[in-house]
C-alpha cells in the first residue's frame, strides 16, 4: 500500500478525493448520454430523461458536499482509500483482461489451466503440489461438466479451430 | 388458498430436487465460512449454471445456499472472530470467547440449532403470509404497480441506511441499466450504440455477476491475510444429538428472535445483520446474567443466529407477491426466477403455484436440513474450509465467473460486459456506494416503466391518474413516509444527543 498517498494530512489526497472524482464522473457520463435522448419520441425519452436528469443533478449534490467537506474540514478531511494496495489491484486487472483475452485466442480449457496456477501463485500460493492438483480437479471437473454432462461449449481450443 | 401448497409437495420431495436442496445448503455452508464470499454472490455464481435445470431444482439449490450461507457465515464468526457474512458479526460476541475457552463446538452446534430453528419459523411465516398477499396484490392495476415499484426502490435506498444520496445514485443507475435496449412500444433503440447484442437489454445475471461475485473475487486476491486457524483443530465436539437437550433452555430466546428475524425480514432494505444486533440486544435485556455476555454465553449465539436466519424467507415475502426484494440476496433471487421466465409478483402465485409453492417447501427442507449437514461431524468438516487458500479460490471463482456469464448466450460480449460492471461495482463497493438499489432499479426500472406508460395510456395522458384510486393514494402516503421516516428519525436523534450533551 502506498501510505504516503493516504496520508490524511497529505495535500495530494485532499486533490484526489474518490467522491469528487466519482461526482464528476457521474455528471459527465450522465450529461453525454442525456444528449442522446434529444431524437428519442417523448414516451420513449420520458424515463431515460427523468433518470440521467436526476444522476446529474445528485452527481452535482456529490462534488458539492465533497467542496463544503474540505473546505470545513480542512487539513484533517480523510476521503475514503479506495485501494488497500493500488499496484496489486492493477495486477488482479491486469490478469483478468489477459485471462478473458487468453480465453478468446487460445481457447478457454488452455487459458483456464495455464491461469488458475500463475494467478494462485502469483497472489501468494506457493505450494506447488497444490496448485497443479487443484487445476487439475478444476479444469478437469468443468470439462467433465460441461463437455460430457451438458454438452455446453466454451471458447474453442486454438489447436482444434 | 393453501391447497396448492399441499398440490406443490410431490413434485419437491422428487430425489431431484431434494439433492438439490442438499447440495445447495452444503455449497451455502462452505461459501458462508468463507470471509469474503456471500449468499449473494454464490447465488449469483450459480445462477448461469442453473439455465438447463429444471425451475425447481434451481431454486431448490437458491434456497440452501441461502440458508446454509447464513449458518456458514457463522463459523469463521466463531473460531477467528472474522464473520463470514456480515449477519454473522453478533454470532462472534460470544462464540469467540467460547472457541477461546475450548467450547467452540458447542457454540457452532448451538448455532446450527438456532440457525436451522430460525430458517423453519421463516418458512412457515413465508408459506402462511405469501399466498393472501399475492392475493390482495392481484387486484392492483398498472397505476398502483408502477407506485409498488417505486415504493421498493425509495424504501431500499432510504431505509437501507448510510449515504441517501449515494443510494439514489445507485437506484437511478440500475433503473437507467434497465431502459437499454428497444422501447418495445415505440421501437426506438435506447443506448445500444449499434450493438445488436444490446437490443434485448441488459441480461440482469451479467450485472449480478459482475456487480456481486467479480469484487470478492478481486478481494481474495487483493487482500493479504492469513487466519489463525488454530481453534479449527479443537473443536471438541460431541453428537449434536447429544448437545440438542441442553440448548431446550433457550427456547424463550428462539422464540424471540425468530420474531425479530421475520419481522426485519419482510421490511424492505433492512437485513440479516440488522435482525442480528436487535435480537441480541432484546436477549441481553431479557437475560437474568447480562454480566456473562461478551464473555462466552451460548444464548447470544443463539439469539443472533435464529435471528439472521430467520430472516432469509421471510425477506422473500415482499419479492414474491410485490416483486420487491428486501435484500441482496432476495434481489439476486428474483433474477434467478426472471431467468427461469417466472416474473415475480401476483401473477407468479397464479400462473406458476407449483413452482412458487415448491419453492417455500424448500426453504423449510433447506432449514430442516442444517441440522443433519451442519451437526456435529459436518461441523468438523466445514471449519476446514477455512483452510483453503485464498488466492486460488481467488482464480477460480474469476474462471467460475466466466464460464456462467458466457454460457448465458456464448459469447463474449457477456463476458466484456460482466467485467464492465464488474469494476463499476468494484469502485462503488469501495466508495460505499449501496449495490442492492442498482439491482432493485434494474428489476423494477422496466416494469415501472411499463406500468406508467400503460397507466398513462389508460388515463388519456392525464397524469392525475396516478393519484386517483384510493390504493395509489396509499402507497403515495407510504412513499413519502419512507422518504420522510430517516430525516425525522434523524432530527429526533440529533435532538436527542443535544439534550444529552447539555444535562
Amino acid at each position: 500500500m502506498n501510505h504516503e498517498s493516504n496520508a490524511p494530512s497529505s495535500p495530494r489526497s485532499r486533490r484526489l478525493d474518490p467522491d469528487l472524482i466519482a461526482g464528476i464522473v457521474i455528471v459527465l457520463a450522465a450529461g453525454a448520454l442525456l444528449l442522446r435522448t434529444a431524437g428519442m419520441p417523448a414516451m420513449t425519452a420520458l424515463l431515460p430523461v427523468s433518470m440521467l436528469s436526476l444522476l446529474v443533478l445528485l452527481g452535482i449534490f456529490l462534488i458539492a458536499r465533497c467542496l463544503i467537506r474540505l473546505k470545513r474540514q480542512g487539513e484533517t478531511y480523510v476521503p475514503i482509500q479506495v485501494f488497500d494496495n493500488a499496484r496489486r489491484f492493477l495486477g488482479i486487472a491486469a490478469s483478468i483482461v489477459l485471462y478473458v483475452v487468453g480465453v478468446a485466442l487460445l481457447g478457454f480449457y488452455t487459458t483456464t489451466a495455464v491461469m488458475i496456477p500463475v494467478v494462485a501463485w502469483c497472489f501468494g500460493y506457493r505450494s506447488l503440489k497444490g496448485l497443479l492438483l487443484a487445476d487439475l480437479i478444476f479444469t478437469g471437473g468443468i470439462a467433465i461438466i460441461f463437455v460430457l454432462l451438458m454438452g455446453q461449449e466454451l471458447p474453442i481450443e486454438f489447436f482444434l479451430r | 388458498m393453501y391447497g396448492n401448497l399441499i398440490d406443490a409437495l410431490p413434485a419437491v420431495l422428487s430425489l431431484g430436487n431434494i439433492f438439490a436442496v442438499v447440495i445447495g445448503v452444503i455449497a451455502g455452508i462452505c461459501v458462508g465460512a468463507l470471509p469474503g464470499l456471500s449468499a449473494t454472490m454464490a447465488i449469483s455464481v450459480l445462477i448461469p449454471f442453473t439455465f438447463g435445470m429444471d425451475p425447481l431444482v434451481a431454486l431448490g439449490m437458491m434456497a440452501g445456499i441461502y440458508n446454509g450461507a447464513m449458518y456458514g457465515g457463522s463459523i469463521p464468526a466463531v473460531l477467528l472472530r472474522i464473520p463470514g457474512t456480515p449477519a454473522a458479526v453478533a454470532t462472534s460476541f460470544d462464540g469467540y470467547p467460547m472457541a477461546q475457552q475450548g467450547r467452540g463446538g458447542y457454540a457452532l452446534q448451538v448455532a446450527v440449532v438456532s440457525s436451522a430453528l430460525g430458517g423453519i419459523a421463516s418458512a412457515l411465516v413465508l408459506m402462511l403470509l405469501a399466498p393472501p398477499l399475492a392475493k390482495v396484490t392481484l387486484l392492483f392495476g398498472p397505476t398502483e404497480i408502477f407506485w409498488v415499484a417505486v415504493f421498493g426502490m425509495s424504501a431500499i435506498v432510504f431505509l437501507l441506511g448510510g449515504d441517501i444520496i449515494k443510494g439514489l445514485i445507485s437506484a437511478a443507475f440500475g433503473v437507467f441499466v434497465s431502459l437499454i435496449g428497444v422501447d418495445t412500444i415505440t421501437g426506438y433503440e435506447r443506448y445500444t450504440f449499434g450493438h445488436l447484442e444490446l437490443l434485448d437489454g441488459i441480461n440482469i445475471v451479467v450485472l449480478l455477476v459482475g456487480l456481486y461475485a467479480l469484487p470478492p473475487a478481486i478481494g481474495l486476491l487483493e487482500e493479504v491475510r492469513d487466519f489463525d486457524t488454530q481453534n479449527t483443530g479443537r473443536l471438541n465436539t460431541t453428537s449434536i444429538w447429544k448437545a440438542i437437550p441442553s440448548m431446550l433452555k433457550y427456547w424463550k430466546t428462539w422464540l424471540r428472535s425468530s420474531v425479530i428475524g421475520v419481522f426485519v425480514g419482510i421490511l424492505p432494505g433492512a437485513g440479516g445483520s440488522m435482525a442480528a444486533f436487535l435480537s441480541y440486544n432484546e436477549a441481553r435485556r431479557a437475560s437474568k446474567n447480562p454480566e456473562d455476555w461478551g464473555k462466552g454465553e451460548p444464548e447470544g449465539v443463539a439469539a443472533s443466529e435464529t435471528s439472521n436466519n430467520a430472516d432469509t424467507a421471510a425477506a422473500l415475502i415482499p419479492a414474491l407477491t410485490l416483486g420487491i426484494p428486501g435484500t441482496a440476496v432476495a434481489a439476486v433471487m428474483l433474477g434467478g426466477l426472471l431467468i427461469h421466465g417466472l416474473q415475480p409478483g401476483p401473477m407468479l402465485f397464479r400462473d406458476n403455484p407449483e413452482i412458487v409453492f415448491g419453492f417455500m417447501w424448500q426453504f423449510l427442507f433447506a432449514a430442516i436440513l442444517l441440522i443433519f449437514l451442519g451437526g456435529a461431524l459436518a461441523t468438523n468438516s466445514f471449519a476446514q474450509v477455512l483452510r483453503l487458500p485464498r488466492p486460488l479460490l481467488g482464480a477460480i471463482i474469476i474462471a467460475l465467473v466466466f464460464i456462467g456469464v458466457y454460457s448465458i448466450n456464448n459469447r463474449m460480449f457477456d463476458v466484456y460486459l460482466m467485467l464492465g460492471f464488474g469494476l463499476i461495482g468494484y469502485f462503488m463497493d469501495k466508495l460505499k456506494f449501496p449495490l442492492p438499489p442498482v439491482v432493485l432499479g434494474l428489476i423494477l426500472g422496466g416494469f415501472a416503466e411499463q406500468n406508467l406508460r400503460l397507466a398513462l395510456r389508460i388515463g388519456g395522458g392525464d397524469w392525475s391518474i396516478l393519484a386517483s384510486s384510493p390504493t395509489a393514494k396509499v402507497l403515495i402516503a407510504m412513499v413519502l413516509l419512507v422518504i420522510v421516516s430517516p430525516i425525522i428519525s434523524r432530527r429526533l436523534r440529533a435532538r436527542k444527543a443535544s439534550k444529552k450533551v447539555a444535562a
